[in-house]
């Protein structure tokens, strides 16, 4: 067998199975026509090789004969991808929220894991065949092509009442909000510091619920009308203010409670080290969530009055002179 | 050197928009694979092999080239020539070359003065 034959194999069996003989047979005659132009009819493996190198690795020249795309999934097929992708996490978001509210109506022992172990099987079957459609798609597998939608400059929205905020964004931050809270009921007995068989602070997370219950209810109204309105108007932001003073104040009254029982800490056999510790982790943590509120709040105020860095204006190409 | 690859990648790039035309162009007349890339080349268009092969078969498959095997000669050799189609495209292709080659050179011109 020579060279050129083994270079062929090497492309061929690289190549689409339907053209491989065709283009086998085809490269074979191109390569003997170069070998000869360059080195007469006596020409050797070393001069076979010379002539090789120059064409190319096998690979990439397999590869020039695939059809133009050899993306996954290329960027015509990608928009959708993506929005598809977007629908997929939003159907995942509302499965988990409605097994967490299962479970806080009637729980099971293994109720949570069940929950998050199906979702986590749903997030990673659902992604592999969205893949796997649009890679269909993007081959060409399946005639369709992405539709045009017809649009009109009118209706574009005017960038300067307020701040866009993402639908996928608001929708992430309901299903999170509620989500967490419905985990915290479910899990209320659990949640302490336990010694012997006591729950120690647990009374405090239990006396509080309430309270928690209705900022996640104040933010996911918030985020309701967020998606509602699209952007942020300045009685959102306010009102958004609003909300987070009451966390904050919320953060305080769990604060103040856990330094409140320090003694009782002491008394039921804590070691007066984990007593100090909780206290003083209790007396920080307020401080955390307000130096939180301000750092965002504070970049905030920077985009929305314009504090930020704008690049100088490009100069003007010669021709439009 | 950033620039220079720059400017490589844009020459690779505008060889690429006009190798078709040539291609159509040359192949009025019947030609296999190795003899159209020498041709090409005897008149200061050097193409890469990579291209040229799989851009013949795809000219093919669209229908603007027509080819068959010639196994009369010393080893088979697949010969393509202009389709009827070929030629009507070439037609439309070189109207636009013509006004493309007029615009860029007034504006080369322009730059130049």
């Amino acid at each position: 067998m020579t060279l050129v034959d083994r270079y062929v194999a090497e492309v061929a069996r690289r190549l689409p199975r339907s053209r491989r003989a065709d283009i086998s047979r085809e490269l074979t005659s191109t390569l003997l026509d170069a070998m000869e132009s360059r080195f007469g009819p006596a020409a050797t493996d070393d001069d076979a090789a010379v002539v090789l190198q120059e064409f190319g690795r096998p690979d990439a020249v397999a590869a020039s004969y695939w059809p133009a795309s050899q993306y996954l999934i290329g960027p015509e097929w990608y928009p959708a991808f993506s929005q598809v992708l977007k629908i997929h996490l939003l159907v995942l978001g509302a499965i988990v929220i409605a097994g967490l509210v299962l479970q806080v109506l009637a729980p099971s022992p293994d109720g949570l894991a069940k929950v998050f172990g199906n979702a986590i099987q749903f997030l990673v079957f659902a992604f592999g065949v969205i893949v796997l459609i649009f890679h269909l798609l993007e081959r060409g597998e399946v005639r369709v092509r992405p539709r045009a939608v017809d649009w009109d400059p009118h209706d574009l929205p005017s960038p300067a009442t307020g701040e866009i905020v993402g639908r996928v964004e608001s929708i992430a931050a309901i299903i999170a909000t509620l989500a967490g809270f419905l985990v915290l009921v479910r899990f209320q007995e659990y949640i302490g510091i336990p010694v012997g068989n006591q729950l120690l602070l647990n009374n405090i997370l239990v006396d509080n619920l309430p309270w928690i219950g209705a900022a996640a209810v104040l933010t996911v109204l918030q985020y309701i009308v967020l998606l509602w309105q699209g952007r942020w108007r300045w009685y959102m932001r306010c009102y958004k203010v609003g909300v987070d003073l009451f966390n904050l104040i919320i953060t305080w009254r769990i604060s103040n409670a856990v330094i409140a029982s320090h003694e009782s800490l002491v008394t039921a056999g804590v070691t007066p080290q984990l007593a100090d510790l909780s206290s003083q982790l209790a007396r920080a943590l307020p401080f955390v969530v307000l130096a939180v509120m301000l750092y965002e709040g504070g970049k905030v105020l920077f985009r929305v009055t314009g504090w930020t860095y704008s690049a100088p204006a490009l100069p003007r190409h010669p021709s439009s002179r | 050197m950033i620039s220079s690859d720059v400017e490589e990648r844009l020459a690779i790039e505008l060889r690429r928009g006009v190798i078709s035309l040539a291609v159509l162009s040359a192949l009025q007349n019947p030609a296999y694979g190795y003899s159209l890339q020498q041709a090409l080349v005897e008149r200061g268009f050097e193409v890469e092999q990579g291209t040229l092969y799989p851009l013949l078969r795809r000219l093919d498959e669209q229908g603007l080239l027509e080819s068959d095997w010639n196994v009369d000669e010393s080893r088979p050799r697949k010969y393509y020539r202009l389709s009827p189609k070929g030629a009507a495209a070439l037609a439309t292709l070189t109207v636009q070359w013509d006004a493309l080659v007029k615009s860029v050179a007034s504006m080369l011109q322009g730059e130049a003065k």
